[in-house]
């Protein structure tokens, strides 16, 4: 019921391509570059989200938690997408997905606190930092974000992640509503010429908060509604909400939303694949209703994780904390297809893959391609070709 | 005549001598407290009107606590529970539960603590120095050892750095929050010896990085027992052989690294300069340099510091009031203390402070919470406000099921109370000039609303 809605959008959506961008106010949005970071909390099992049904070795690891060829959607190369993530299939076949491998870095943290503070921050596994990646190219170059009040976006979690520190301007939403509500109580100050910088401070966090209040509100009352359909959970509502104030022309270059639940110590097969499942929809809903919004250009998204799930299965049907993962970036601008290689399933470390490519080369990627910054930040790593 | 002229000289010269022989004013008290404590509370305002400066200060410093006031939670005696690989799925689950109810069980009774002691001062130091000295639960999942990691901390918060350096270094929370559990003899993890250099004690750029490799050497076998949670030295993993550490060479162990680290002066700077800008907005390089001094020749000594840095002239002067931004917990205890009330249930507590970006027992990261600015950003603006709101609507709701008072006689609970009269502004916490007119509000919910949405409520 809920694939036919989808699909029976997608075509109402090519219709009315192009015009939207008109009623929306036809802004040269070309140079906008908007990109949708998904983190899958927890860890999520990359070998059980592409699949190499056919390797042995994965099949001995996992007695019980194996899938098999002929439940899995076979995309090449002996791999298989999770039957869950069916609706990504039309995206794949279409060169809209691409798959990256065996992602990680040098010497893997297990612990979930602190291996996501290595990819939010886009540090080495030794190395600790305090602000999120995002922020340290920002205070680099400040130019490929700065086309908006509001700079970067989180959605129905108040973990900001690579948006962490406190040059570009971040809001944090976790409903619509409740935000306006708050801002509303929230008087806009003129006066700002005491000589305390504490007080400056606050009054034009103050201002910026009003003003971006306002911008969205009324940018949303005269946005015509979208037709795509997003599935009613947590993840769905949260993308279908970027989505809205993107519609309304609230282009943050940065959205994070939380999809969480992948640490699957235990019974982990109908868990993973309902997550996988809510990840798919809401991924593909989104990529329709870009479409429909006239954006696809501007706007892609990408999945990332703290790491992947040790390769044999535990003792509770379940996977312990790995390393190496597979990720997903979706778009019209996304170069489809497979990217950096699977690892070896025979040459494990400490019982867990070995990545293949550093997550520091997707960075570089979104910075150099897709912001087209100046920052220097990741020049040392080989920028993943995964735009096009 | 004549004594006219006499008493003008008088009042010159006191005003001259930087008048700490003098009563303090309203608005000094408030600064002091703002400062020093959680909030103001109206009968301490009538102590300290009798007092001068040097008197007020002095009347804070002897409070000060070594322990904490109120009773840890109970399950602190019950043996710690251990979690082995081998747990079923219900156990792991029920021991999961556990281990979160005890954590926030931890913060709430962090925050009784610093709402009910007689010396809020130990308080901010302790808490000053959990943001020095951080470790997280998240990290070090044993709720009981970050509460012996917070009572060594509050043990030493005024004491001697030295003796607060050494002990945290066999600390058991903060062994496993840096890693030093994995640090062995041919397998070195320098996670506690950079950050002992760079944030603990140096500063960046004091050392080098092969100080960092030798004295991660020289704490290798630095563990706990898992069983007990006990600090030892693990022999059979600690490296016997020389290291060579700041140009001086033998077979180091721990304690030789702490005490190499602490004949540098640069410590005594780097430690002073933060104690300093925890107090003073912007305190001068003159300052700085002569709190360092005393800090050093004082050979570490806590106490003499703060009170070199709160008798300064820079503390007192009034261009440096109002100048710093509340902490969520400042912010939160300052309104809880001054509308005096003791709330029943200390939870929403950890998470408003929570929601407002100080989340206690968990820091962001290893370097604390940056405070500050950077307290302020659009999101933790507005949770600000609308937790405080809440707070405000809970103590109101609970005054009147005490009192059984109707909604329409909320005015009865700003005399029950014993709230400070409307125009006393400062003693609601604002320390400096407000930006709105605070006057001829009609009533006292009308006012406390109006308090909240004052952006310099937000400063101290």
């Amino acid at each position: 019921m809920q694939r036919r809605s989808f699909l029976k959008n997608t075509g109402l959506s090519m219709l009315s391509l192009g015009i939207y961008p008109i009623l929306f106010g036809a802004e040269n949005f070309s140079n906008k570059k908007t990109l949708i970071l998904i983190e899958l909390k927890g860890g999520n099992d990359g070998l059980n989200t592409v699949i190499p049904t056919t390797n042995k070795h994965y099949l001995n690891a996992r007695p019980n938690l194996a899938i098999k060829t002929e439940e899995a959607l076979e995309i090449g190369a002996g791999l298989a997408l999770h039957q869950s993530l069916k609706s990504l299939q039309p995206s794949w076949e279409k060169g809209d997905l691409a798959i990256v491998q065996g992602l990680g870095y040098p010497n893997p943290n297990r612990s979930h606190f602190r291996s996501i503070d290595i990819w939010d921050t886009g540090s080495s596994s030794d190395e600790y930092l305090t602000q999120g990646w995002i922020q340290r190219a920002y205070s680099e170059d400040t130019s490929a974000f700065e086309f908006q009040q509001i700079q970067g976006l989180a959605l129905g979690n108040e973990n900001l992640g690579p948006l962490f520190g406190h040059q570009m301007n971040c809001v944090v939403i976790n409903r619509l509503q409740q935000f306006f509500k708050q801002a509303s109580r929230v008087r806009k100050i003129n006066e700002n010429n005491r000589n305390n910088s504490s007080l400056k401070h606050l009054l034009s966090t103050q201002s910026e908060l009003v003003e971006a209040a306002n911008e969205m509100k009324v940018k949303l009352q005269k946005n015509p509604k979208f037709k795509t359909r997003f599935p009613n959970n947590k993840l769905g509502k949260n993308m279908e909400t970027a989505v809205q104030l993107m519609a309304a022309g609230i282009r943050p270059a940065v959205i994070k939303i939380t999809h969480g639940g992948f640490d699957t110590h235990s019974n982990q097969k109908h868990q993973h694949s309902r997550l996988l499942k809510q990840l798919a929809d809401a991924m593909f809903s989104t990529h329709s209703g870009l479409a429909e919004i006239g954006l696809s250009d501007n706007v892609f998204q990408l999945t990332y994780s703290e790491f992947g799930r040790r390769v044999n299965e535990n003792n509770s049907r379940g996977t312990d904390h790995g390393t190496a993962s597979v990720h997903f970036a979706l778009g019209k601008m996304i170069r489809g297809g497979f990217h950096g290689s699977y690892p070896l399933l025979d040459q494990l470390e400490r019982g867990d893959l070995v990545y293949t490519t550093d997550f520091r080369q997707v960075y570089r990627a979104i910075l150099r391609d897709w912001w087209q910054s100046g920052s220097n930040l990741y020049s040392e790593f080989d920028s993943l070709k995964i735009l096009t | 005549m004549q004594y006219f002229g006499v008493l003008l000289t008088i009042i010159i010269f006191c005003a001259l001598s930087i008048n700490s022989c003098y009563a303090l004013s309203r608005t000094e008290i408030t600064h002091l407290l703002m400062r020093t404590s959680y909030g103001i509370q109206t009968n301490q305002v009538s102590t300290l009107l009798q007092l001068d400066r040097k008197q007020a200060i002095e009347l804070i410093l002897t409070k000060i606590r070594t322990e904490h006031y109120i009773d840890p939670p109970k399950w602190l005696g019950e043996q710690a529970i251990s979690k082995n690989k081998n747990l079923s799925k219900e156990d792991r689950k029920k021991i999961n539960k556990i281990r979160r109810e005890r954590s926030i069980d931890l913060k709430a009774w962090w925050f009784k603590e610093m709402l009910s002691t007689p010396s809020p001062f130990t308080e901010q130091m302790t808490l000053f120095w959990h943001n020095h000295f951080t470790s997280s639960l998240r990290k070090v999942k044993s709720p009981k050892l970050m509460y012996l990691q917070n009572t060594l901390l509050r043990k030493h918060a005024l004491g001697n750095f030295r003796d607060l350096l050494h002990a945290i270094t066999e600390d058991p929370a903060m062994i496993l929050y840096l890693d030093n559990q994995s640090n062995r003899k041919g397998k070195p993890n320098e996670n506690y010896a950079r950050e002992l250099l760079e944030l603990f004690t140096l500063g960046e750029g004091n050392y080098s990085e092969d100080d960092i490799k030798e004295a991660a050497r020289a704490f290798t076998g630095y563990q706990i027992n898992r069983r007990t949670g006990e600090f030892f030295i693990n022999f059979r993993q600690h490296d016997f052989s020389e290291k060579t550490f700041m140009n001086r060479t033998g077979k180091f162990i721990g304690e030789d690294i702490v005490d190499i680290i602490l004949e540098k002066p640069k410590v005594a700077r780097y430690i002073s300069e933060k104690i300093a800008r925890k107090f003073i907005s912007a305190p001068s390089e003159r300052l700085l340099a002569d709190v360092a001094n005393t800090f050093f020749n004082s050979s570490y000594e806590i106490m003499p510091l703060i009170r070199n840095i709160i008798n300064s002239d820079e503390f007192w002067n009034e261009n440096n009031r109002g100048t710093m931004i509340k902490s969520p917990v400042e912010l939160i205890l300052g309104t809880l203390r001054t509308l005096g009330f003791q709330p029943s249930e200390y939870r929403p507590l950890v998470q408003g402070s929570r929601r407002m970006g100080q989340d206690i027992f968990d820091p962001p990261n290893v370097k604390g919470w940056p405070g500050g600015k950077q307290w302020i950003t659009t999101n933790t603006f507005l949770a600000r406000k609308s937790v405080l709101i809440k707070f405000i609507k809970g103590a109101q709701k609970a005054h009147q099921m005490m009192n059984r008072m109707s909604m329409q006689t909320m005015d009865k609970m700003h005399m029950q109370v014993k709230l400070p009269p409307m125009e006393h502004l400062n003693e609601y916490g604002l320390a400096t000039k407000p930006v709105f007119d605070m006057s001829n509000k009609r009533n006292i919910r009308n006012f406390l609303t109006s308090l909240i949405h004052e952006p310099s409520y937000q400063l101290k």
